[in-house]
Parts: structure tokens; C-alpha cells; sequence
């Protein structure tokens, strides 16, 4: 039995635990063997899910012959053995940007969206056997869920996480200011190799030196075999209809006095969005070492879309969301 | 005053249009635009597609009522005038303002009154046109702004002989007061004159205006009218008739005509004969020439003592003749021109062009038998003057046939049929025929018939007048061009002012009654300004 938690709130993820449960087993079941997942890594060895049939080789447990199967096997010399499943627990490492820029839009903040989709992913790694960490970017925090698939529980260590160091960061979307290097070495120790390490962020940083200080942490931990995840939560559609053409006192993270008076116009537009898409292809050329992946869940063009409109269109619709939770396979 | 607020809503609206309405928005990545070098124009006025916002809509409003508030803005600049005001003045120069009494003119007391009139107000007026009218009226001088030089440059002026078209007055007040050249806004409007006011002067008087008659009764005797007696058939001028007026007390006795002749024999003719103030003397006319009459003693008004007329030449009356009997002409004194008639006498009616003419029918056949009913007859034509119409029904007349448009009967029978008809335009008449010989009454009849056509053509004729006027283009006498304009030498009008000139109230009340819509359109103005502002303010809180 799992808790759901305390009741529906305006912040709650809208989708209940029997609707994840109900995902988790249909990608076990149905797209077993059709896509390459990743969640968990399966080792032969010593379970009750039977693998494949094998010749006999010395060492082996006498007592994993298959005679029957020996007895029908082509070669009458050689003896045939049961090999069964082994499944290792995996570790996965949330890290939730909880920066200024997150908290935006006030539609439907980034924040918000990262928060369900930890929660999401944390309640049904939990209920794999996985073990789960939660980690704040922007303040290094780290929380140790361990398997618990306790929907209540995730939550109160989102909330802290999310909480934790607000009031300072307002108005910094500086990453690499808050977190000194002894968090960023406590999260490499939460990242044991071979674990899945999933990066909750917008990438709007202040600095271009920031940007490529965390696609330097994302290479360095795929070289112990760990595949790390970075969702780009991207709002721009939004905001920008949002806020529409003309002249605008310019406010947000990262922006000082004087204020930025602008012209919001198609081609200054067209041009900011060129500059962040560069930035991020940037941080992609930096970061890919061979487990990467970066899956981008974009608002639409709407001035007040629905949190959880996003939140389903993305977690159930994408391919890579499906590889994180289905069970099978190798990376 | 109204100008000052204009200047000063005009220089808010370009102020609040240059002012650049920012409006706060937040933005996740706000901070990728800091470092943009060209953040686009920052003015209001730079060109871009309108939404239809609700504040669109709000300012679209406001500009729309300020724009219905701009044609009554001069009606506003008409009533705060009457602060500081312009002053038009209208000056009297025509012929009578030489009238000369104690040694002074009326011109001289003219400008002595306007002196009087400004003096007491100089503070109170902005500017002056000066305007003056005889039988034109012209503008001086426009944008005086010291009472000293309006009176300097009215002194300069001079009375032309010429007459008094008081109607341009009438006009000149009527019409909406206008900013002048100089951006001088005439408001009120003094007219000094040596007429007495007019009856339509009471409503602008009322109002401010002032009219100033400055005319003072003094002797004078003069020519008030020339008019030439002339032969009705050949124009000939024969006599001459002259009247005499006598005006401001002068007396009858003594007053005289001298009459210059062509050959230079110069005779007074004594005045005898007196219908009050006015006398008459016919003169005869024998030569061809120029005549000059001279009216002594002449009195304050020298304009109407002297007069001229030119005589022309007379001579036989000129006719095509086209029909047989030529011995007409003789007996009539006529002479044949076929080049310049002065009338054409012809067979048919086809003959007819747009020269005077007459034209003939087949003439008479007198007979014992029934007669020729007259059933209308035009009562007022010349051409029936004197015609027995009892002759007329037994003399045999001829129809004429049809005759082209423009011609009306004059004579008629039964079934339509025309025995004498006319044409005024041009000039044409059709008879029956030439006048039959012998002494019956049907002769005399034709004889009657025919010549009251010649006559009424003939004295249609287009005759040179003996004198003319002087007018605006040539206002000096000189020969026979006089300067005998009507009423010009009546000097002893009783003079009527009326008005008392006031630059406060000029047209007041005119102009209340046109501004009453701006000022509310103005308020409705700000009141969407402040409106939309307000909504503006909440949107770019929230």
C-alpha cells in the first residue's frame, strides 16, 4: 500500500498512483523487447525469472540442469543448464533546477512541471525497487528517497528541495554560486556508476561559464556508465504570446536596475530564442560523451495553458520518458 | 487665454505621445535580452500594426474627440478676444468727405473722431485694420498695433471723388470676424463715415460696434442731375435738362449755371424756376460738342459745382432698304446703308437676321365686303399706338406667315391668323406692307403702322450716354467723366452716430452662442484619457 499523499492540492500532481501503476506495466508488458530501456540493468543470475537455456560449463550449479532438455538436445555429450534473471536495483538521481527562471511562468511554472515530473518518476522507480535521490541544483541539496514509492513522502522532499534557499534565489538564475564544490562532490556520491541521473532544468543561466561547468559534470558522470537524462523545460512559446508585441519594462531573473525597455518585436524575438537554442546546442556538444540525452517538453503558445495539460502531453508521450520507466533491456 | 491652453494640451499630447508606455512583463528569460545591442525604437510614434486592445480603443476615442473639438476652437478664440481685443476700422473717403466747413474737411474731422474713439481704449485693443470705402472697399493697412499709427496712416489718406456703396459696410460686418495677415483678430468695429447710420447698423451697435457720423450741415448748391432729351427716331440730342440742388441752408437766389458751348461761347442761365431746394434750366443743345455747365456760387462741395457732357453728331437715319417704293426713304429723310443700318426694312421673312429689322407682309387689300374680325390685340405695344382698330378690320391686312420663335402677335384675327407682330430680342417687328398712298383712313392706318414699328426700333438703338462717372479704376474727373455720384453733395443730412465703441464686448453674445460643444467635448477628452491611463496602469501591474 502505497499513501497518496494529502489530498488534491492546486500544486499536486494531477494523475493518480494507479494511472502511473497502470503505465509502469503496460510499457513492462507490451513494448518489452521493442524499445531499449533503460531503467533497470538485468544481470543473469540467481531469481526465479527464467532467461535462456545454455550448454553446461564447468563451474555450473549441477543443480540448474535441465535433463529433460538434455535428453531432447542435439549433441547427447553435453548437458544443457537453466540460466535465470538477476535483477540489480538501480539508482536513479533526480536534480531539480529550483533557480529564479524556474518559478516562471506563473501560469503554469517550470518548477511546477519538474516537481510532478520527479514525483512522477520517483513514485514509479520506487515501486520498481529503484532507489531514488532527489537533488536541489540550485542549492545542492540532496534528499535520499530510497525505494519508497510514498507519494506523500516524495512530495514533502520536492517541497523542501523547492523551498530550500527561495528567498536568495529569487532573483539569481546563477547556479554555479550556490552550489560550491563539496555539494557537487555529495551528488557525485549519490551517483553510484551505472546509475540514471535525470537533470530538471531550463538551462538559462546567467553565464555561458555556468552553462558549460554543468555540461562538464553531465560528461564526467557518463563515464561511469551512467546515462544522464537533461529535460528542457521550455516555456518561450508561452510567455512570449503571453506577453505579445510592443513596448515592454522587461522584468525576470537576472535582470538588474536600470530596467531593459524594449520593442518586443517578431525579429528581437526571432533573435532571443536564436541565442538560447545556440546556447543549448552548446551545452549538447559539451555534455554528450555517449549516455546523453536531452527531451525537451515545450509550453504551447497559449497565454494560460494547463499545468497538467503539459505534464501528460509530455510524461506519456515521449519515447525516452517510456525508456526511463519500462523495465528491459540494456542501455 | 485660448491659445495658451491650446499650446498647453498640445504640448501634454506630444509629450504623453513621445513618452513611451512601457509596460512591465516578466519574462523567464529576460535576462537573454540584456545583452542585446539594439533593443528596437523605445517611441510611441514609431509605426506598428494597432492591436485592438481595449486601450487602443480608449485612445482612438480620445483622439477622435479632440479632433471634433478643433473647428469650434476659433469661435473660443472670438470670445477670450474680447479680453484684448483687434478693432477693424472702416473709413469713409468717397467724394463728400472734401465737404469743407470752418476750414477743415469731413475727412480731417473723420480722423480726428477715430483719434478720439482709440485713444480712451488703448489698452484694452491688440491690434487695428485700417480699411477704407468709397464705392470699393480696400484694406489700408492690417496688424497696427498702436492707436497713434492707425491715425497716422488714416491721416494719409485722401477723399477720392467717388460715391458711397454703404452696402460693402453692411457686408464687411456681417461677415465672421477672421484673423488678419498679420494674425491680428478683428473683433469690433468702428466706422466713421459723414453718412448718418443705417437702420441695420443697430444690431451690431448693440454689440460694440460703433458707427460715427461726423457730418455737419453746410451750404452747398451743385448739380444733382443731367438727363438729355434725344429724337426718338434719330437719336438726335436736342436739350439738355439740368437740375440744381441746394442743400445745409443755401440759398436759391443767386445760385446760377454757367453753359460753356462747343464754339466757346459761354452764357449764364439764371435758376427761375424752384420746387423747393431744387431748381431746373433746360439748356439747348444746337452743336455737336462738348458742353460745360458750371453751378455759382458752389458752396462746401466742389465736386457737384462742374459737369460736362459730350454731344454727338447727328444724322439721317441709316436703312437697308430691300423692298421696292424707294422713294420711302426720302420722303423720310432716311439714307440707304447697307453696311451699318440702323435698320432694315425687308421683303420676307427669311430675310430676317439678328440686325433690327422690319419685315414686310403683302401689304394691304381695302375692300367693302366683311371684315376682318380683331379678336386680341396687345394693349401695350408700341406698334398699336394710335391704330383704329375699326380701320384696322375693313383695311385688308395681310397675314403674316409663320414666323420663327421669339415672335409674339401683337395683332391677331380668328384661326390664329397675325397681322402685325414683334420680336424683342433681337430687336424686330412684321407689318403688313409700306404705307399706302392717299389720304383714306386705311392710308393712314399703313402710314400708322409702319412708322410706329420704325419708331419702336429705331429708338432701341444703343445710344453713348453724354457723360460717365468716375469709378474705382479712374476716380478723377476729367471731360465729360463726372463726378456727379447721387447724394454725394447733400450736405445737410442730420448726422446719426450710433453705437458706443466698446473691444470688450465685441460680438459677444454671437459667439456664446456658437462655442457651446468644445469644452465638453475636450472634458469627454480626459475623462476616456484618464480612463485609459488607469487601465493601463492596472494592466501593466498586473
Amino acid at each position: 500500500m502505497t499513501r497518496s499523499g494529502s489530498g488534491p492540492t492546486p500544486d499536486a500532481l494531477p494523475v493518480a498512483s494507479s494511472q502511473l501503476d497502470r503505465y509502469r506495466l503496460r510499457l513492462r508488458q507490451r513494448d518489452r523487447g521493442t524499445i531499449a530501456g533503460a531503467h533497470l540493468i538485468r544481470q543473469r543470475g540467481q531469481s526465479l525469472e527464467f532467461r535462456e537455456f545454455r550448454p553446461y560449463l564447468p563451474g555450473d550449479d549441477i543443480r540448474h540442469v535441465d535433463w529433460r532438455a538434455s535428453a531432447r538436445h542435439h549433441r547427447r555429450d553435453e548437458l544443457v543448464v537453466r540460466t535465470f534473471e538477476h535483477e540489480v536495483q538501480t539508482r536513479v538521481v533526480i536534480s531539480i533546477d529550483t533557480r529564479a527562471t524556474m518559478r516562471l511562468p506563473e501560469a503554469a511554472s517550470k518548477l511546477q512541471l519538474a516537481r510532478w515530473f520527479a514525483e512522477a518518476m520517483s513514485y514509479i522507480a520506487g515501486r520498481s525497487g529503484d532507489s531514488v535521490a532527489l537533488h536541489a541544483l540550485g542549492s545542492g541539496h540532496v534528499i535520499e528517497l530510497g525505494s519508497s514509492a510514498d507519494r506523500w513522502r516524495i512530495r514533502r522532499a520536492l517541497q523542501r528541495l523547492s523551498d530550500a534557499k527561495t528567498a536568495s534565489n529569487v532573483r539569481s538564475p546563477s547556479v554555479e554560486a550556490r552550489t560550491t564544490k563539496a555539494e557537487w562532490t555529495s551528488l557525485e556520491r549519490a551517483l553510484p556508476p551505472g546509475s540514471v541521473w535525470l537533470v530538471l532544468t531550463d538551462l538559462y543561466f546567467a553565464e555561458d561559464a555556468e552553462v558549460m561547468s554543468l555540461a562538464a559534470r553531465v560528461r564526467n558522470a557518463q563515464q561511469g556508465s551512467r546515462w544522464v537524462v537533461v529535460v528542457d523545460f521550455d516555456s518561450w512559446p508561452c510567455e512570449t504570446h503571453r506577453v505579445g508585441p510592443g513596448l515592454h519594462r522587461l522584468d525576470g531573473p537576472g535582470v538588474t536596475a536600470p530596467e531593459l525597455r524594449v520593442r518586443l518585436t517578431s525579429g528581437l524575438l526571432d533573435d532571443v530564442k536564436g541565442r538560447i537554442d545556440e546556447r543549448k546546442r552548446r551545452f549538447d556538444r559539451a555534455a554528450a560523451a555517449g549516455g546523453y540525452d536531452r527531451l525537451r517538453w515545450t509550453w504551447p503558445a497559449e497565454a494560460n495553458p494547463a499545468p497538467a495539460a503539459i505534464f501528460r502531453e509530455h510524461f506519456f508521450g515521449q519515447e525516452i520518458v517510456r525508456r526511463l520507466v519500462m523495465p528491459d533491456g540494456a542501455r | 487665454m485660448t491659445y495658451v491652453f491650446g499650446a498647453l494640451v498640445a504640448a501634454l499630447v506630444v509629450i504623453y505621445m513621445a513618452r513611451p508606455n512601457f509596460r512591465r512583463a516578466v519574462l523567464s528569460a529576460a535576462l537573454f535580452f540584456r545583452d542585446d545591442p539594439v533593443l528596437g525604437s523605445t517611441s510611441r510614434i514609431a509605426w506598428s500594426t494597432p492591436h485592438p486592445t481595449p486601450l487602443f480603443f480608449l485612445q482612438a476615442a480620445v483622439l477622435l474627440l479632440l479632433l471634433l473639438a478643433v473647428p469650434h476652437c476659433p469661435a473660443a478664440a472670438v470670445m477670450d478676444r474680447s479680453a484684448r481685443t483687434g478693432v477693424r476700422v472702416l473709413v469713409d473717403r468717397s467724394a463728400s468727405m472734401s465737404t469743407q466747413l470752418n476750414g477743415a474737411t469731413r475727412f480731417d474731422a473723420a480722423v480726428a473722431a477715430l483719434r478720439a474713439t482709440v485713444a480712451p481704449q488703448t489698452a484694452s485693443i491688440a491690434c487695428f485694420t485700417l480699411s477704407a470705402f468709397d464705392l470699393e472697399l480696400t484694406t489700408i493697412a492690417e496688424n497696427v498695433t498702436s492707436a497713434a499709427d492707425l491715425v497716422n496712416l488714416a491721416s494719409r489718406l485722401q477723399p477720392r471723388p467717388l460715391g458711397t456703396e454703404l452696402s460693402l459696410v453692411q457686408r464687411a460686418l456681417a461677415a465672421s470676424p477672421r484673423a488678419a495677415a498679420g494674425g491680428c483678430d478683428t473683433g469690433a468695429t468702428i466706422v466713421v463715415t459723414d453718412m448718418p447710420a443705417p437702420s441695420w447698423m443697430d444690431g451690431p451697435a448693440s454689440r460694440g460696434d460703433a458707427w460715427i457720423d461726423v457730418s455737419q450741415p453746410a451750404p452747398n448748391a451743385g448739380i444733382v442731375d443731367l438727363a438729355d432729351n434725344r429724337d426718338r427716331v434719330s437719336g438726335a440730342v436736342q436739350r439738355a435738362r439740368i437740375v440744381v440742388g441746394t442743400f445745409g441752408g443755401m440759398k436759391t437766389s443767386g445760385v446760377a449755371l454757367g453753359v460753356t458751348s462747343p464754339d466757346g461761347a459761354v452764357r449764364t442761365v439764371p435758376i427761375e424756376t424752384w420746387d423747393g431746394p431744387a431748381g431746373s434750366v433746360d439748356v439747348a443743345l444746337p452743336l455737336p460738342g462738348r458742353y460745360t455747365f458750371h453751378v455759382s456760387p458752389g458752396g462746401a462741395y466742389r465736386y457737384d459745382d462742374d459737369a460736362a457732357i459730350d454731344v454727338p453728331p447727328s444724322g439721317p437715319v441709316r436703312v437697308d432698304w430691300r423692298v421696292p417704293r424707294r422713294e420711302w426713304l426720302a420722303r423720310l429723310g432716311w439714307t440707304e446703308d447697307r453696311d451699318h443700318p440702323d435698320l432694315r426694312v425687308l421683303p420676307s421673312i427669311e430675310m430676317l437676321d439678328s440686325r433690327p429689322a422690319i419685315v414686310l407682309g403683302s401689304g394691304y387689300a381695302p375692300r367693302r365686303g366683311p371684315a376682318q374680325p380683331v379678336t386680341t390685340f396687345l394693349e401695350t405695344s408700341a406698334l398699336v399706338t394710335g391704330l383704329n382698330l375699326d380701320v384696322a378690320e375693313r383695311s385688308g391686312m395681310t397675314a403674316a406667315p409663320s414666323l420663327p420663335p421669339g415672335f409674339t402677335a401683337v395683332l391677331s384675327g380668328p384661326e390664329n391668323v397675325v397681322w402685325i407682330a414683334e420680336r424683342t430680342a433681337p430687336v424686330a417687328a412684321f407689318v403688313p406692307g409700306l404705307p399706302l398712298e392717299g389720304d383714306d383712313n386705311v392710308a393712314r392706318l399703313s402710314s400708322t403702322v409702319f412708322l410706329n414699328a420704325a419708331r419702336w426700333i429705331l429708338e432701341r438703338r444703343p445710344r453713348p450716354p453724354l457723360f460717365t462717372l468716375t469709378s474705382p479704376e479712374q476716380p478723377e474727373p476729367s471731360g465729360s467723366r463726372v463726378a456727379l455720384h447721387a447724394g454725394e453733395g447733400n450736405t445737410g443730412r442730420t448726422a446719426r452716430s450710433i453705437g458706443t465703441f466698446d473691444p470688450r464686448s465685441p460680438r459677444g453674445r454671437q459667439t456664446e452662442r456658437r462655442l457651446a460643444l468644445w469644452p465638453w467635448l475636450v472634458g469627454a477628452a480626459a475623462l476616456v484619457f484618464l480612463l485609459e491611463r488607469g487601465l493601463a496602469l492596472t494592466r501593466g501591474a498586473a
